[in-house]
């Protein structure tokens, strides 16, 4: 597992709230029904930021690499999906082309579409609502993503995952009156409870809990015209976005809520 | 082929999108049997989704002469399908070696100027090896689209017709077929149905859309909803609300400007009650609430209300006329434009 080799402890970071009706982050690991993880991926957190501050495609992967970044993800939303069945393209051999000069984005001949158009499920996030903690070492890009919460701007319009899925950024938390971004993040130890995603090394199965599992990538770079992941998360999760007992363990404080860094 | 403006958009705008769709499906589904109405199963919401509001647009703005390259598949003859040299030669008007002659930049011109589609929703495009190289280095493969919509859910919990029909027409599935199949006819009672979408100036730079094409949604989407649901299962469909909210501040938009437009619970019927448009009231307070937070940062309001909606203000249920006075009190007098959906096609 790779993980931030940041220490967030005496630093600032910005928080902000992310939402929508409607959110996509595709699985990986599933072939033809597009399943959505049920947290917002890490690498995904790095695009909405890149949107928000107008960074061109594969330009920003440096900026949030384990020594360059750390962020905390905090589901807001109980986990609700639904299955949207659309007619897709077909994936059989040779139906398939690289389009030129696009990193990771494939084609099929009009003919082949108009003729042999398949029925896929597409697995959506109802209503998701994430808070997100970030602390960046790139001075720039903070004070620039600092600015845009504040004064609520964004230079391309944010998603959650997919282009349909449109986002709601807001400053701080959803309840907050001020349009304060910038928090200071302080250590705690003996934690019994964290508000975070958890990473798997602090989890503890306990009795009559339950919490779930997910993998998602965490970290990429730029490999030529495409990118490339470097680095997965492990991490436990709350399906019914409540704070997940832990054993014990240290961790961050951030706006009055307990945050593991990642 | 119509011609384009180049003037660029500078605004970034917010468009909220009511129609209602009675007695049919808004939506099929097509992994259901019988493509029954997409239904959210935990709220009971109908859901429509982008994809489908887009075809609308599309198969309107090619009644309009307008160039568009992604196709309508269903309308398309299955003999004779163009290849996807053949779409971008069809929409450009250009031949290969009209096209090997002009630089990269100058075919990605054209192709933009003529194909409105991909100016607002983008597209991937690839074409045969030599296509590919007669259009030269600098045509990109991929346009992302400056005009988003989400996904949209109805106001309410919709009720299915409990009444199937079988439907006596026998369509064979393919041609030659001697025998053909039944199909059931799956329909919602009424769904009163809400789409959100931006228009992103800064996008709109890679498509070239113009601000000619952002004032041609104004239209296209009410006569789009009108025009292209005149098929079996999309007949009683009709646009009741279009608001364009075009912001003055840079890079600002507001992102739920939707959520403030509601079925007003005590002026309206019960979800399951609700057959037309004279059962159901909007409540626009939240709405009008937030326009008026955020009236330092919003240049116009253009609205086109359908006569027959009623509108809840404060608890008080009103027509159209009201709620364009109230948009006029949350952002000023001069910042509202009625918008005249036919006046400029004739």
């Amino acid at each position: 597992m790779t993980h931030t080799s940041l220490n967030p402890v005496g630093r600032q970071c910005l928080s902000f709230t992310v939402s929508g009706q409607w959110a996509h982050f595709r699985r990986i690991d599933t072939t033809t029904d597009k399943q959505t993880y049920s947290v917002i991926p890490r690498t995904t957190v790095a695009g909405l930021i890149g949107a928000i501050l107008g960074k061109p495609r594969d330009s920003y992967y440096h900026l949030f690499a384990p020594d360059t970044s750390a962020i905390a993800i905090e589901p807001l939303e109980p986990v609700r999906t639904m299955q949207i069945p659309m007619l897709t393209l077909p994936t059989e051999k040779g139906d398939i082309k690289q389009a030129e000069h696009v990193s990771g984005k494939v084609v099929i001949d009009p003919a082949v579409i108009e003729e042999e158009r398949k029925r896929r499920t597409f697995e959506y996030l109802l209503d998701p609502a994430y808070r997100v903690d970030v602390i960046l070492e790139d001075t720039e890009t903070y004070e620039n993503l600092k600015t845009a919460l504040e004064t609520g701007t964004t230079v391309y319009t944010p998603a959650l995952g997919k282009t349909e899925c449109l986002a709601t950024v807001e400053c701080g938390s959803p309840d907050s009156e001020t349009a304060t971004a910038e928090f200071d993040v302080h250590q705690v130890t003996d934690v019994e409870r964290i508000d975070s995603i958890v990473p798997e090394s602090k989890l503890t199965p306990r009795p009559n809990t339950s919490y779930a599992m997910e993998r998602t990538p965490a970290y990429m770079e730029q490999d030529g015209a495409h990118r490339r992941t470097t680095g997965f998360l492990s991490y436990g999760y709350s399906p019914a976005a409540e704070p997940l007992p832990v054993q014990n363990v240290s961790a961050t404080t951030v706006d009055g809520r307990t945050v593991c860094f990642m | 082929m119509s011609e384009t403006d180049t003037t660029s958009v500078s605004n970034r705008s917010e468009i909220i999108f009511l129609y209602d769709a009675e007695d049919c499906n808004p939506n099929g589904n097509p992994l259901s049997a019988n493509n029954k109405p997409r239904i959210d199963e935990t709220t009971g919401q109908a859901v429509v989704t982008d994809v489908r509001l887009k075809r609308y647009l599309r198969d309107q703005l090619d009644d309009d002469d307008e160039g568009i390259y992604v196709r309508n598949p269903s309308k398309a003859p299955y003999d004779n399908v163009p290849t996807r040299d053949e779409l971008f030669q069809h929409v450009t008007g250009l031949d290969e070696d009209e096209v090997d002659e002009m630089d990269g930049e100058t075919v990605t011109d054209a192709f933009l100027t003529n194909a409105t589609d991909v100016r607002y929703f983008g597209a991937t495009c690839s074409f045969s090896e030599n296509f590919q190289k007669a259009l030269g280095e600098g045509f990109p493969g991929q346009f992302i689209g400056p005009v988003q919509f989400e996904h949209a859910r109805s106001l309410h919990t919709v009720a299915t017709k409990t009444e199937s029909k079988q439907l006596s027409t026998v369509v064979a599935s393919s041609e030659g077929d001697q025998q053909g199949t039944f199909a059931s006819d799956n329909r919602l009672e009424y769904a009163f149905i809400r789409f959100h979408g931006i228009v992103n100036e800064v996008a709109a730079e890679t498509t070239n859309l113009s601000s000619t094409d952002v004032e041609r949604l104004d239209s296209l989407m009410w006569r789009a909803l009108k025009n292209q649901t005149l098929t079996r299962s999309k007949a009683g469909h009709h646009p009741r609300l279009y608001l364009r909210v075009e912001y003055g501040t840079d890079e600002y938009h507001n992102g739920r400007l939707d959520d403030g437009i509601r079925l007003d619970e005590t002026a309206s019927k019960t979800d399951t009650e609700l057959r037309n448009i004279t059962d159901a009231v909007l409540n626009v307070d939240g709405f009008l609430t937030e326009l008026a937070n955020d009236a330092a940062h919003i240049e116009t309001v253009y609205v086109k209300a359908d006569r027959h909606i009623k509108v809840a203000v404060d608890g008080e249920v009103t027509g159209p006329d009201t709620l364009i006075m109230e948009l006029k009190a949350a952002v000023g007098e001069d910042a509202v434009t009625e918008i005249d959906v036919y006046g400029t096609s004739e």
